[in-house]
C-alpha cells in the first residue's frame, strides 16, 4: 500500500480524535480496501498470538479503550468479527477508522463481515442515518456499504480456532463449502452467507432448530461438535449477542461469545470484552466496562433528552 | 378544589409531594444466570434480550394505602406462554420456501414480540392488583379526559425520568421495547408507560397507558390507548427517508387507534374499610 496518494498516519491520527475524514478521502480509503479484500479468501487463514474482538456497534470511545487495553495496532494483532456500525453514535469514525488501520497494517488486522454490515440493515439501525447527518448526503453510506460486500466471513487462528460473526449453516457444513461461497454482494435473506452472519448458538436444544419469527437457524450442542470433528477444528468463536458479562462459553467450552460493546445503547449497563488468543490457543477474556468519553460524548442530537422533556 | 402549590421534597430517585412519594429504580440489564431464573419463575421460552429486572416507576400514597407501580416482572407475567402465529418476519416467506426440505425442530415457542398488556399494577390492602382484576370501588368508568391543555404548558418540572423495563430487537427484524416516563409538577403528577414494537414491513403496535392525578383531588385517571396497524401505512414515509423508522413518536402519531378506555382510580377506596 505505498502507493497511496494520501496520508494513512495522517487519517488515523485524525481519527483518533473523533474528526470525521472528507467525503474523497473515504471515496479513497474505500476503494484501496475493495483492492486489498478482493484477494482475500472467504475464510482468512491467520496465526496466534492474535486478540479477538466482537460487536463494537459505533461505540467509538470504547473501541479506542479496546487499543489501551489490548494493545495498540501493530504491537498487537486483532481480528474483529463485524457489527461495526449502527445503534451507537459514531459508526462513521469507528468504521473510517478500522478501515485506515487495515489499510496501513493489512497483515495485522483481520476484518470480518457482521450482519449489520449490509445496505438494509444500516438503513434500518442507525450508520445511513448518522452519514446523512455528518455528510448531509448518503455517497458516504454508499461507499462503505460497497466496501462491506468485499469482507471476509470467517477466520480461522492457527488451523484450530473457527471464527465467524454469527455461527454455523446448515447448509454449508464443511468449511471448504464456506470457502466457496461468492461473497462479494448484499448479504442475502436465506443461504449459508445469511446463516453464517445471523444464526445464534441453543443450548436447550440439538439440531439445528428454526427460528419462532418465521426466519433465521440457531445450531444445537450436537451440530457445534459434530461441525468441529469434521472441519479439524478445536473451538468457534462468535460474536452477535449481546451478553451481561461481555462473554459466553456453551457446549463444554467449544463455543465462546464474546462481546466487545459495554454499557450497550448507552444504557444497558454491561460489561463487554476481547479475547487474547496465545501461541498455545489458550484464550484469555480481557473484560472492560464503558469508557468514561463514552458516556460523556454524546452527541448535540441527544442532549435534548437533557432538556426538561414535557411528554404527552 | 383549588390546586395551590404542593410543598415538596426532593428524594434520591424521586420526590416527595403532597400524600405522595414518587420514584424511580434505573439498573443494569439481568445477568445471564438472573434471567435463566426468571424464565423459570415466570416459565417462559425465551425473554427479551434486555430484562431491566430491577427497574421500577412507583407512586405511593401511605394515607390512602394505595401504591402505583410499573416494574418489569408484572410486565412479563401478563406475556402468552406461546408465540401468536399470525406475525411473522419479513423474510419469513422467501425463508419457507426455501426451507422446504428442513425437517429439523422449531424452536420451543414464546412470545417472541415480547407484546404485553399490561398497563401497571396497583397495591392496596395487602393486595397485588394488575389489569384485569378490579375490585369495586377502586375504579370508575368516567368520560373525563386527561387535562392535555394544562400537561402542555411549559411549568417548571420538579421530578422527571424515563426508565426502561425492556427492551429486544428481534434478531435485528425490528425493536420491542417497555418503558416508563413520569413527570411531575407542582400541581400534577403525570406517567406515560409506553409498549412500542415494531416488526419490520410486516406490522407496528402501540399500548399507551397515561396516569394522570391532579394533587388535592380525589381519584387519578387512567387511560390506556392502543394502536396498530401493518407496515403499509408507514411504509410511504420510509422509503423517502429510512431514518423515521427508529422514530417511535413519529410511527406512533401515524397509527390508527383501536381502541381508547379512561377511567378513574379512586383514592376513597380505603376510607371506609
Amino acid at each position: 500500500m505505498n502507493t497511496s496518494t494520501f496520508n494513512l498516519d495522517h487519517c488515523i491520527e485524525k481519527l483518533q480524535k473523533c474528526e470525521i475524514l472528507p467525503e474523497s478521502t473515504v471515496k479513497e480509503i474505500t476503494d484501496k480496501m475493495k483492492e486489498l479484500l478482493i484477494s482475500e479468501s472467504n475464510v482468512q487463514e491467520i496465526r496466534s498470538p492474535v486478540t479477538v474482538v466482537g460487536d463494537v456497534h459505533g461505540q467509538f470511545y470504547d473501541v479506542l479503550e479496546i487499543f489501551k487495553i489490548g494493545g495498540q495496532c501493530p504491537d498487537t494483532n486483532y481480528l474483529f468479527l463485524g457489527d461495526y456500525v449502527d445503534r451507537g453514535y459514531h459508526s462513521v469514525e469507528t468504521i473510517s477508522l478500522l478501515t485506515c488501520l487495515k489499510l496501513r497494517y493489512p497483515s495485522r488486522i483481520t476484518l470480518l463481515r457482521g450482519n449489520h454490515e449490509s445496505r438494509q440493515i444500516t438503513q434500518v439501525y442507525g450508520f445511513y442515518g448518522e452519514c446523512m447527518r455528518k455528510y448531509g448526503n448518503p455517497t458516504v453510506w454508499k461507499y462503505f456499504t460497497e466496501m462491506f460486500d468485499y469482507l471476509s466471513v470467517a477466520a480461522i487462528i492457527d488451523e484450530a480456532i473457527y471464527c465467524v460473526h454469527g455461527g454455523l449453516s446448515p447448509s454449508a457444513l464443511s468449511i471448504d463449502q464456506i470457502k466457496v461461497l461468492d461473497r462479494f454482494q448484499e448479504v442475502p435473506n436465506e443461504g449459508a452467507l445469511s446463516d453464517i452472519l445471523w444464526s445464534d448458538p441453543d443450548p436447550d436444544r440439538d439440531g439445528f432448530v428454526e427460528s419462532q419469527r418465521g426466519a433465521g437457524y440457531s445450531y444445537g450442542k450436537d451440530v457445534t461438535l459434530r461441525f468441529l470433528q469434521n472441519n479439524k477444528m478445536q473451538h468457534i468463536i462468535r460474536a452477535h449477542q449481546l451478553c451481561m458479562d461481555g462473554y459466553q462459553t456453551l457446549f463444554d467450552n467449544k463455543l465462546s461469545t464474546v462481546w466487545s460493546a459495554p454499557n450497550y445503547c448507552n444504557r444497558c449497563g454491561n460489561m463487554a470484552s476481547i479475547v487474547e488468543v496465545n501461541e498455545k490457543l489458550e484464550r484469555y477474556f480481557n473484560t472492560y466496562a464503558a469508557a468514561p468519553q463514552s458516556l460523556s460524548n454524546k452527541p448535540t442530537l441527544d442532549t435534548n433528552k437533557e432538556l426538561p422533556d414535557y411528554f404527552l | 378544589m383549588t390546586n395551590t402549590s404542593m410543598p415538596y421534597n426532593l428524594i434520591k430517585n424521586g420526590i416527595e409531594i403532597g400524600d405522595w412519594v414518587i420514584h424511580t429504580s434505573k439498573n443494569p440489564i439481568l445477568k445471564s444466570t438472573e434471567k435463566d431464573e426468571w424464565e423459570k419463575e415466570l416459565v417462559l421460552n425465551g425473554l427479551p434480550e434486555m430484562v431491566y429486572g430491577n427497574n421500577f416507576v412507583r407512586l405511593s400514597n401511605e394515607k390512602r394505602d394505595i401504591t402505583i407501580v410499573f416494574n418489569c416482572m408484572d410486565a412479563l407475567k401478563m406475556l402468552d406462554k406461546v408465540a401468536d402465529q399470525s406475525i411473522k418476519v419479513s423474510s419469513s416467506k422467501k425463508w419457507e420456501e426455501i426451507n422446504k426440505g428442513f425437517e429439523g425442530q422449531i424452536e420451543k415457542s414464546f412470545e417472541w414480540t415480547f407484546s404485553s398488556p399490561y398497563t401497571g399494577t396497583i397495591l392496596t390492602r395487602g393486595h397485588c392488583y394488575s389489569n384485569f382484576e378490579k375490585p369495586i370501588g377502586l375504579f370508575e368508568n368516567t368520560t373525563e379526559k386527561i387535562d392535555i391543555e394544562k400537561l402542555k404548558r411549559p411549568d417548571p418540572i420538579l421530578f422527571f425520568d424515563d426508565v426502561l423495563l425492556y427492551e429486544d430487537e428481534l434478531a435485528d427484524n425490528g425493536s420491542s421495547m417497555l418503558s416508563v416516563k413520569i413527570r411531575v409538577n407542582n400541581e400534577s403528577v403525570f406517567l406515560l408507560s409506553r409498549f412500542f414494537l415494531r416488526v419490520d414491513d410486516v406490522i407496528c403496535r402501540c399500548l399507551d397507558t397515561r396516569i394522570y392525578h391532579e394533587f388535592g383531588k380525589d381519584y387519578l385517571l387512567k387511560e390506556v390507548t392502543f394502536k396498530e396497524s401493518s407496515f403499509d401505512i408507514i411504509k410511504p414515509y420510509s422509503e423517502n427517508d429510512p431514518t423515521l423508522l427508529t422514530d417511535s413518536n413519529f410511527i406512533i402519531s401515524k397509527l390508527p387507534t383501536k381502541s381508547l378506555t379512561t377511567e378513574k382510580i379512586l383514592l376513597s377506596y380505603n376510607d371506609n374499610k
